[in-house]
């Protein structure tokens, strides 16, 4: 009998179009917590729904305990022992705490569910995760930290041997982080075989015991903690020295385009403050849910501020919609591109076009040679990589569709872009690109704000940087010299209050 | 990639939807030869003539189609359609008849109609625009039975009738000649209609915003586009169409009103838009295949009734299947063709092992 | 962790039991119509329960679809078909047994919510088309199914035992229940049980709250559609054995237009439509207002009973936009507690 309680052998899983999974492997042993790391496509959520039954993988084996097994369905995967916290799309929104905890092994009577058995059984595992919520309340009801101690209730009612944890703390302050990795710490001394996937460096030096790395739907490695340092892994996942990621150029800062003045909106942000220069990037930073995307919606238009200012070249804008603020010379490239940045099923002609239907007309009729003329010219200026503009995006990869809404951006000849996470979800080829974009766009004097999580990329690419943490802005550095460590101690929430 | 062009120029919904109108020509012919060979009628019924007079009645509802073709495209959905044609044509009498007549009253109390049609668009649109949390389907439920409830508190259960100007109104059934061929001057007019909703939809930047609304309406409004103001336009030319329908209906219908006509047009025109390729899924559906769509379901109606001796409603058989097969049809050649590639990706796979 | 007890609010209350403002609706338009009408419940409770079962019932069936969010308007479709194929074959002598008869209506009813269910799930089509094109199909199947011009279902043609069944009441001290009020009372309670304490019924719940997790977890999405649909089949069906049982006749026309009144008395239960939200009593106390309406407004000296559909649609307007309202409420108050 092997030391490892799961072993996965050549795993294989085909979409129409990709390979997600290319023969990569992974093993458990008991009582250990095993990170999964990678950048986002590398393949880990397919290979854990593999692990979960939810997918089907094409070739390899899954051995359990020395036997192999088939989990042909999410069920027969439970009953093995394994269990889940996703990151999300996990909970029911509209049922109470108690029934999402045990939805799918309910405490019976005969045929009827026994509900005052599964409230107090919820009641005790709640405050086992140290949550003072009542199990009877709607989980849509709760806030996003508070459902995620639900998922982890839910994960510790079914005893399992092997528990997934998926990025369980990237909504969580960094106490709740702590209960979490007691938690943890406490299920392994039990025997519990934990795989914790995670992008944040001190969840998997300071929780997991091995790490193994995916890159591109492929297996690079598996080491034991104590082997390697944060760079190595980096290294791993990227696949390439990062130094020579970030093209960065001096440029000549010019006058002043955008400044939001004391900028508030109940629930989201207050009291935001800040400003952008032409020729200038300023990256704008801070943890998931700091308020960082809903303050870039209220400049734009999408949402409306309470309070406060937002002056476009000394032109006040406040309250205007995203037409105007496009017209004064504003742009903004969603945090989500499929569903906020493009119409999947469009050419890249037409996403392209879409936001200057007007400069494509003659008479009223929209020419498709003026929409081709605009298309192509930026397709060849930002290489998107395509055999033509009739291409539909859905097709393209995360890299070239990030570029197809930069290139929309850039059709309607902005004065300043508002970049939301432009990086996220992008192979490290088409990351080097974007960032080149960034550089000449900044040279050629327009200004930048971007917003984004990876902190070596804002330091690295900005010439300031805001920090935000639970909907203020903590902080503002010049990038040069700048530590990771200060900006992260600017951004942790304050958890006195 | 040549051929690939012309297999998807054959295979284009609209292409299939003329070689149904064809094949069903076909046979309705056959059948007609066959009865008149047989001696079971004494001559043929299915021929240009009948068909163009026969059409009349299931060409009423094709001004609210085009309205009903928009929003779908949108991604939204309008049940109270047939509910607002009949309020907007009891205040044309209602009004007519509180003027007196006479034809002032007629011009004044048909713009009043098509006032009343817009208007009721509006509501719908107010109401989908301002509270979004609701779907179109629920709100215009109620708003639905709140334009039909209008309808009747403003002249109850009773059956208006008019002097002999009102009558001018049926001249919009009659046919006119053009070229020999006696065609109904409302299939001409809603043909002229409809080439302005082609040109629209199709080939200004309007349509190309509505679609991009159907298609994401969360990217549309990111892309700067004025996503509550355009709805809201096409929700009242919608109401607008409606009451155009409506004008048609009394027309047709000896200019007689009632507060309970028009029942289930709002189904008509949706089938028929659906049939036209637009879906309630928004993003998609061609002018052309609505227009084609809609002298499918008058030709079925015809053939199936006159020559194949079904009861209307029996045809109604015939269209539900129509409608299911048209959305199916898609749905299951797209299945097929993902899992061909899967399979072809699969064994590329093991091929590749093999070697290795 | 702070651990602060707030005590509920009342839009917090109005949110979680969405029903609560609809049965002060509900008293307050039966006291002002007793107001006007006096004696009003007691002569009129025997008719508002007869009016509304057949609704009530149909409403149960729908109720599951919604939860699933899905829809179904081939249910009165189905009404009248499966009404007019028992009462056919009550005709030809081929049918005499009452249970039998309204087994088989049922059947017909699962048939058809069965094919709805199938192509709305493998054949991927949206629920509103599937049941718009069955429900042409299906009346069409009526005349069809007769063979002969035949267009309605009279007295004459049925069993003297299906003709009376539901036409009788029992009577509990001062109380009369009608037989028909309590079949539906019946499905009511089924339906509440199977939603509330099974496994299957709450699968429902899962699936119409977030499909993605569900299926994560195991749940067959398909399937669990497709059981709705069949329920809502299967209402259908039984409805339209009440309806011949209770007006001893059916034509081809009958019930059109009234699958809105069932979706009205959902709506107005604050059954989300969206799916994952819905209670059996919301349902009850919906199908029981419609009644009411239809019933009291030509007591109350309106010369047209249509009006009704007036005082629905503006009913049911209030009463989804009431929901949007508390709802928005509740979220500002929620992001005001975030203290930011």
């Amino acid at each position: 009998m092997s030391e490892y309680i799961l072993e996965m052998n050549d795993i294989t899983k085909i979409f129409p179009g990709v390979k997600a999974l290319d023969s990569v492997h992974f093993n458990l042993k008991a009582g250990e917590i095993h990170a999964l790391v990678g950048e986002n496509g590398a393949g880990k959520s397919t290979f854990i729904k593999t692990l979960t039954g939810v997918h089907q993988p094409d070739g390899g084996e899954i051995i359990l305990d020395g036997k192999k097994v088939v989990m042909s369905d999410p069920i027969v995967a439970q009953k093995y022992g394994i269990a889940a916290i996703y990151q999300h799309a996990a909970s029911y929104p509209d049922l109470s705490v108690a029934e999402n905890i045990f939805i799918g092994h309910e405490f019976k009577n005969g045929p009827f569910i026994n509900w005052s058995k599964a409230n107090a059984e919820a009641k005790k595992l709640l405050d086992s995760v140290g949550a003072d919520f009542s199990p009877t309340v709607s989980v849509g009801s709760l806030s996003v930290a508070q459902q995620q101690l639900v998922e982890i209730a839910k994960a510790l009612s079914m005893n399992a041997r092997i528990l997934i944890m998926d990025e369980p703390t990237a909504a969580l302050s960094r106490r709740e982080s702590e209960d979490l990795y007691a938690i943890a710490r406490k299920l392994r001394d039990q025997g519990t075989g934990i795989i914790l996937i995670s992008h944040r460096f001190e969840d998997i030096f300071g929780l997991a015991d091995r790490v193994t790395v995916f890159r591109d739907a492929q297996y690079i490695g598996s080491w034991n903690l104590e082997e390697v340092n944060q760079q190595m892994l980096v290294h791993h996942m990227v696949g390439r020295e990062i130094t020579q990621l970030y093209p960065k150029k001096k440029t000549e800062v010019g006058k002043e385009l955008l400044k939001i003045d004391h900028l508030s909106r109940t629930g989201f942000y207050r009291d935001v403050c800040l400003n952008v220069k032409a020729g200038e990037i300023v990256g704008l930073t801070g943890l998931v849910g700091a308020g960082r995307t809903e303050v870039m919606e209220s400049v734009f238009g999408i949402t409306k501020a309470d309070s406060g200012d937002v002056y476009f070249e000394g032109q006040k804008i406040t309250g205007c919609t995203p037409i105007q603020a496009m017209q004064v010379g504003l742009g903004l490239l969603p945090e989500d591109r499929q569903k906020q940045g493009l119409l999947l099923s469009w050419s890249i002609n037409h996403n392209i076009s879409l936001s200057v239907l007007k400069r494509c007309l003659q008479g009223i009729f929209l020419k498709s040679g003026k929409e081709y003329e605009i298309s192509n010219d930026l397709k060849d200026l930002l290489s998107i990589k395509a055999p033509d503009t009739d291409t539909h995006t859905g097709a393209l990869s995360g890299g070239n569709q990030q570029k197809v809404v930069v290139a929309k951006q850039l059709a309607a000849s902005p004065k300043l872009i508002i970049l939301d996470e432009p990086t996220k979800g992008v192979d490290v080829g088409s990351k080097a690109q974007i960032y080149e974009i960034m550089s000449d766009l900044a040279s050629k004097g327009l200004g930048i704000l971007m917003i984004s999580s990876e902190l070596p990329e804002v330091i690295n690419m900005s010439d300031r940087v805001y920090v935000m943490s639970e909907g203020k802005v903590t902080a503002e550095f010049k990038a040069e010299g700048l530590s990771q460590d200060t900006v992260l101690a600017a951004a942790m929430p304050n958890s006195k209050e | 990639m040549k051929k690939n062009k012309v297999a998807s120029f054959f295979l284009r919904w609209e292409f299939l939807l003329v070689a149904l109108l064809v094949l069903m020509c076909v046979v309705f012919n056959l059948q007609d030869a066959a009865r008149v060979a047989s001696g079971a009628a004494r001559k043929d019924v299915f021929n240009l003539p009948n068909v163009m007079r026969g059409l009349r009645p299931y060409m009423l509802y094709s001004f609210m189609t085009m309205g009903v073709m928009l929003i779908l495209a949108m991604g939204d959905i309008d049940i109270s359609t047939g509910a607002i044609a009949t309020l907007s044509v009891v205040v044309l009498g209602a009004l007519y008849n509180l003027m007196g007549g006479g034809p002032v009253a007629l011009v004044i109390s048909i713009i009043a109609c098509l006032a009343t049609g817009s208007l009721c668009g509006a509501i719908n649109g107010f109401l989908v625009t301002r509270f979004k949390e609701l779907f179109p389907m629920i709100i215009t439920l109620a708003t639905q039975l709140f334009f039909r409830g209008f309808g009747y508190l403003l002249i109850g259960g009773s059956t208006l009738t008019f002097d002999s100007t009102f009558g001018v109104l049926s001249k919009t059934y009659e046919l006119v000649d053009i070229f020999g061929l006696k065609v109904p001057i409302m299939v001409l007019i809603f043909l002229a209609v409809a080439v302005v909703f082609y040109v629209w939809l199709h080939l200004t930047s309007g349509g190309r915003k509505i679609f991009a609304i159907g298609t994401n309406a969360t990217t549309a409004r990111y892309s700067g586009l004025r996503v509550d103001a355009i709805k809201m336009f096409c929700f009242t030319l919608t109401g607008f169409m409606c009451a155009v329908t409506g004008i048609f209906f009394v027309g047709a219908n000896s200019s007689s009103i009632k507060a309970d006509l028009m029942d289930g047009y709002h189904m008509y025109a949706i089938a028929a838009a659906v049939l036209g390729g637009f879906s309630t899924d928004g993003g998609k559906g061609s002018v052309i295949g609505a227009v084609l769509s809609l002298f499918i379901f008058g030709i079925v109606k015809i053939g199936l009734g006159t020559l194949f001796g079904f009861a209307d409603s029996a045809v109604n058989l015939a269209v539900g299947v129509i409608l299911i097969l048209s959305v199916l049809i898609p749905n299951i050649s797209e299945d097929l063709s993902k899992y061909m590639r899967v399979r072809k990706q699969r064994a590329e796979t093991a091929a590749a092992k093999a070697a290795h | 962790m702070q651990t602060k007890k707030s005590s509920k609010p009342l839009y917090a209350l109005l949110i979680e039991h969405r029903e609560i403002p609809l049965l002060a609706v509900l008293i307050l338009l039966l006291v002002g119509v007793s107001i006007r009408v006096p004696g009003y419940i007691p002569n009129n409770y025997v008719n508002i329960l007869k009016n509304g079962s057949i609704n009530m019932v149909m409403a149960c069936g729908m109720l599951c679809v919604l939860l699933v969010g899905s829809i179904d308007i081939s249910i009165t479709a189905v009404l009248a078909f499966s009404g007019a194929l028992i009462g056919k074959l009550m005709g030809l002598g081929v049918l005499q047994s009452t249970l039998l008869a309204f087994l088989l209506a049922i059947v017909v009813g699962i048939v058809v919510g069965l094919v709805n269910g199938l192509l709305m799930s493998y054949g991927r089509v949206i629920s509103i088309i599937v049941t718009l094109s069955t429900s042409y199909i299906v009346r069409a199947l009526i005349p069809m199914s007769w063979m002969l011009g035949m267009n309605k279902v009279a007295p004459t043609d049925l069993a003297p035992g299906f003709k009376t069944v539901l036409n009788q009441n029992l009577t509990l001290g001062p109380l009369t229940l009608p037989y028909l009020a309590l079949l539906a009372a019946a499905v009511v309670i089924v339906t509440g049980i199977f939603l509330k304490y099974t496994k299957t019924g709450r699968n429902l719940y899962a699936v119409g709250s977030n499909a993605e997790a569900a299926q994560m977890r195991g749940v067959h999405i398909n399937r669990v559609k497709i059981l709705a649909h069949v329920i809502c089949g299967a209402t259908a069906g039984l409805a339209g054995a009440m309806w011949l049982a209770f007006y001893n006749a059916i034509e081809k026309g009958s019930a059109e237009g009234n699958e809105m009144f069932t979706i009205a008395a959902c709506v107005l239960g604050g059954v989300s439509v969206t799916g994952g939200y819905g209670k059996i009593t919301g349902v009850v106390i919906g199908a029981v207002m419609i009644a009411v309406i239809d019933q009291a407004i030509p007591l109350l000296g309106f010369r047209n009973k249509m009006i009704t559909e007036f005082i629905k649609g503006i009913l049911l307007l209030f009463a989804i936009l009431l929901n949007v309202i508390l709802q928005r409420i509740a979220d500002k108050q929620a992001l005001a507690r975030r203290n930011i």
